[in-house]
C-alpha cells in the first residue's frame, strides 16, 4: 500500500529512516529541477538539492501535524536556494527582487489564447522552451514549472513562495505572454 | 483566469534535468555524519558530568557526615541501636530528635550528585552504540 507524504513524515519524525529515504526518493527530482530554476550550475544545484534535503530531516520534528509536506519542502528548497545565492553574490538581489509590481496589460487579460499548434511541430521545442524560460525571473519561471510540470495549484504556489495568489496568478499570465513573444519573434 | 491545455502540453515537453545519482547517497551519508558528531558531543558532555558528580559526591559525603556528627545525628542512629527498647518507649519524642538532627542539607546535595550521575552514566552508555555504529545502508 502506497504511504501518503503525511504518514511518511509522521514515521521520520518517530526515526523511521526508510520514511524519509522514501520522501527523498518522492522529491528529489522535482526539487532539484526546481532548484535548477534559481540556480544554474550544476555543482551549486547539487549542494543546495543536499542542503535542502538535510534541512528537512533536522527539522522534521518540528513539522506541524497536518500540514501538506509539499510546500514545506519546497519552501526550504526555495529560501536555501535564494540564502545560496545572496552568500555567493553571483547575482544582484535587488534583480530578483525586480518583478514589476505595476499592473499592466497583461493583468487585464481574462483568458489567454491558446498556442498555435504548429509550435508543437517545431522540431526544437523543448530546447526552444528552455530559452523561452530562461528570459523570465526565476520566480516567473519557478511558477511555471511548479504548476504546468509539476502539477501544483496557485494556492501551494503562493504558499511556496510566500505572495499572495493574485500575484502568483498574475505573474503566470505575464510569463505567458513572454513565452509567446518569444515565439513569435522566433517566427520572424 | 482560465488557461488552454495547449500550456499543459508545452511544458509536458519540457527537457527537465537529470538528477545527479550521487545526490541521495551524499544526502544519507551527511545525515549520518551528523548523528554521530551528535552522539559524540552528547557523549563526552554525559562522561564529564559523570565526573564532575563524583568529584563533587566526595565533598558532599563530608560535609554529610560532619553535619550529622554536628546535629547529634550520628549519635540518635547509635542509641537507636544500643538502647531500641527505650527508644521505642518514647518513639514520638525520639522521632522528633531525628527530624530535628537529620542534615538535610548535605543530604540533599549527595541525593542530587547520585541522581544527576546515574542519569548522566545510562544517558552516556545510550550514546556509545550511536557514536561506533556503521553508516546506515
Amino acid at each position: 500500500m502506497i504511504q501518503t507524504d503525511e504518514e511518511l513524515v509522521l514515521l521520520s519524525k518517530q526515526g523511521d529512516d526508510s520514511s524519509f529515504q522514501e520522501l527523498m526518493r518522492r522529491y528529489l527530482e522535482p526539487i532539484y529541477n526546481f532548484i535548477r530554476q534559481y540556480i544554474k550550475t550544476e555543482a551549486d544545484s547539487d549542494d543546495v538539492t543536499q542542503d535542502t534535503f538535510f534541512k528537512a530531516w533536522k527539522y522534521i520534528k518540528k513539522f506541524k501535524d497536518g500540514n501538506a509536506f509539499k510546500p514545506w519542502l519546497y519552501t526550504i528548497a526555495k529560501n536555501t536556494a535564494l540564502d545560496h545565492i545572496k552568500k555567493k553574490k553571483a547575482v544582484h538581489f535587488s534583480d530578483l527582487d525586480d518583478l514589476g509590481h505595476d499592473v499592466d496589460f497583461a493583468d487585464t487579460i481574462k483568458d489567454l489564447e491558446p498556442l498555435p499548434p504548429e509550435i508543437f511541430e517545431r522540431a526544437e521545442l523543448a530546447k526552444e522552451l528552455n530559452q523561452a524560460l530562461e528570459t523570465l525571473h526565476p520566480d516567473h519561471r519557478a511558477i511555471m514549472i511548479m504548476h504546468y510540470h509539476q502539477d501544483m495549484t496557485f494556492e501551494e504556489i503562493s504558499e511556496i513562495i510566500n505572495t499572495p495568489m493574485n500575484t502568483v496568478k498574475s505573474w503566470h499570465r505575464r510569463s505567458i505572454i513572454k513565452i509567446r513573444k518569444y515565439w513569435n519573434k522566433k517566427k520572424r | 483566469m482560465t488557461t488552454d491545455p495547449s500550456y499543459k502540453k508545452l511544458f509536458d515537453m519540457i527537457e527537465t534535468e537529470q538528477v545527479p545519482t550521487h545526490i541521495f547517497d551524499a544526502v544519507v551519508s551527511r545525515i549520518h555524519h551528523y548523528r554521530t558528531i551528535r552522539a559524540r558531543i552528547y557523549l563526552t558532555a554525559h562522561i564529564a558530568l559523570v565526573a564532575v558528580t563524583i568529584a563533587s559526591l566526595i565533598p558532599a559525603i563530608q560535609y554529610v557526615t560532619i553535619e550529622a556528627t554536628h546535629s547529634g545525628f550520628m549519635q540518635y542512629i547509635s542509641l537507636l541501636v544500643s538502647d531500641s527498647s527505650s527508644i521505642i518507649s518514647n518513639w514520638k519524642d525520639f522521632s522528633l530528635l531525628i527530624a530535628e538532627s537529620l542534615p538535610i542539607l548535605g543530604s540533599i546535595a549527595c541525593i542530587t550528585a547520585l541522581f544527576i550521575c546515574t542519569n548522566s552514566i545510562y544517558r552516556s552508555l545510550k550514546y556509545i552504540p550511536k557514536v561506533t555504529i556503521k553508516r546506515y545502508a
